[in-house]
């Protein structure tokens, strides 16, 4: 969630895509973590059957033309580094 | 007058027909369709839940959101009733008209998972039942496959239910994925040589390179199992350290300071098209992904469990 504050300065757009339907402990999670980062509901599958996404979490970075540039699975510690340098690579 | 009111009388029917559609949109909204689902589960009294649930998905019988309805039904029988008889009676009522292989799959792994935790031997027969029949939904074999791995588990229904879950993934991410798992289970057994030649064909999965990198390591062959853990790191940061990367990379190029560099080789990719959807957010505001053209996007997949 830190990745929002950066959404200006490294210049990029956060989404972020829940996969379980649970509603009531995503909405805990958004809370607990102040986050304004818009969560949309993947009713249909869309990250499975679409993207091919096999475990959460998954973070998928796509550039200005709409291209996947880059997938990264698990936790990492220095998300914000990570995406910065994949950002000024695209 | 009269002109004036039939103008009032089809303002007042635009109002309602819009009105109506916007009544309609917002019924189908995963939305609202969710907001039901947990009014439904939010009551306290099991009966008046497993009602109220049944009621939510007689209103969305095709909506991919009637399994966590099923799924709540069947817990709520079996964990908050106590009555095995009636979950069993109530999921075999489901299986006779769901058609949809994934549902089918996700629920038999749901019963998979609650024998398991309350009578194992009931797992078991399940799971071999399932191998024996038309089921074919893959993360079915997969999830039960791997509970096999584990201690309790069973090596030969464990092997069997990861090779039916090879057969039937989708794609080749799935089946990769799948392959990781299965070669970790060969080199638990000591069967490193077919492990081997497992995950050297799954080496677009993440976890398949952390377990080639683990085995080609420990048969000595360190340079191969670097190459391994190079491609785990790409794709997956976070184990860099776990797998001590870095103290391995001097090991075999004392000289070389380009480990960086080799992981953003890998780690940036070509990239095809990102597919076009539409979603609608936990707010309520509509998304289109193809609304965010023009900016680098990032799109976090997550579970909040």
């Amino acid at each position: 969630m830190n990745l929002q504050k950066r959404e200006d300065d490294l210049d990029f757009r956060l989404l972020i895509l829940e996969v379980k339907g649970n509603l009531v402990k995503t909405r805990e999670v958004v809370k607990d973590n102040e986050s304004q980062v818009p969560v949309l509901l993947d009713s249909e599958s869309f990250s499975r059957e679409v993207l091919h996404v096999t475990s959460t979490p998954t973070m998928i970075i796509i550039d200005r033309r709409g291209r996947i540039r880059c997938r990264l699975i698990g936790t990492m510690e220095d998300m914000e580094g990570i995406v910065e340098e994949i950002l000024s690579r695209i | 007058m009269e002109s004036g009111r039939k103008l009032f009388f089809c303002i007042l029917v635009a109002c309602l027909v819009i009105s109506a559609s916007c009544s309609e949109k917002t019924r189908h909204s995963p939305l609202y369709i969710l907001e039901e689902l947990e009014t439904a589960s939010a009551l306290d009294d099991p009966e008046a839940r497993i009602e109220r649930l049944e009621i939510f998905i007689g209103n969305h019988p095709e909506h991919p959101y009637r399994v966590l309805g099923y799924r709540r039904i069947l817990k709520t029988l079996a964990e908050d009733l106590g009555d095995a008889g009636r979950a069993t009676g109530y999921f075999d009522g489901i299986l006779e008209k769901e058609s949809d292989y994934r549902v089918r799959g996700d629920l038999f792994y749901s019963r998979f998972a609650h024998f398991w935790d309350v009578d194992r031997e009931k797992a078991f027969s399940l799971a071999e039942r399932l191998l024996e029949g038309p089921e074919r939904y893959h993360r079915l074999f997969f999830y039960m496959g791997y509970y096999f791995t584990e201690d309790g588990g069973d090596a030969v229904l464990a092997e069997r239910c990861l090779k039916r879950a090879i057969e039937l993934a989708p794609n080749s991410p799935a089946r990769a994925q799948v392959m990781g798992v299965l070669g970790e289970f060969l080199e638990k057994e000591n069967r490193e040589d077919e492990a081997l030649g497992l995950l050297k064909k799954a080496t677009a999965d993440s976890y398949a390179n952390e377990v080639l990198g683990r085995i080609l390591r420990g048969m000595g062959d360190i340079g191969e199992a670097l190459e391994a853990y190079i491609r785990l790191v790409a794709s997956a940061p976070g184990a860099r350290e776990d797998v001590g990367l870095d103290s391995l990379y001097a090991l075999v190029y004392p000289q070389s300071s380009d480990l960086d560099e080799k992981i953003m080789e890998l780690r940036i990719l070509s990239g095809g098209a990102l597919p076009g959807g539409s979603f609608v957010d936990i707010d309520g505001r509509d998304h289109d992904l193809a609304d965010y053209r023009g900016s680098n996007l990032v799109l976090s997949i997550f579970s909040p469990t």
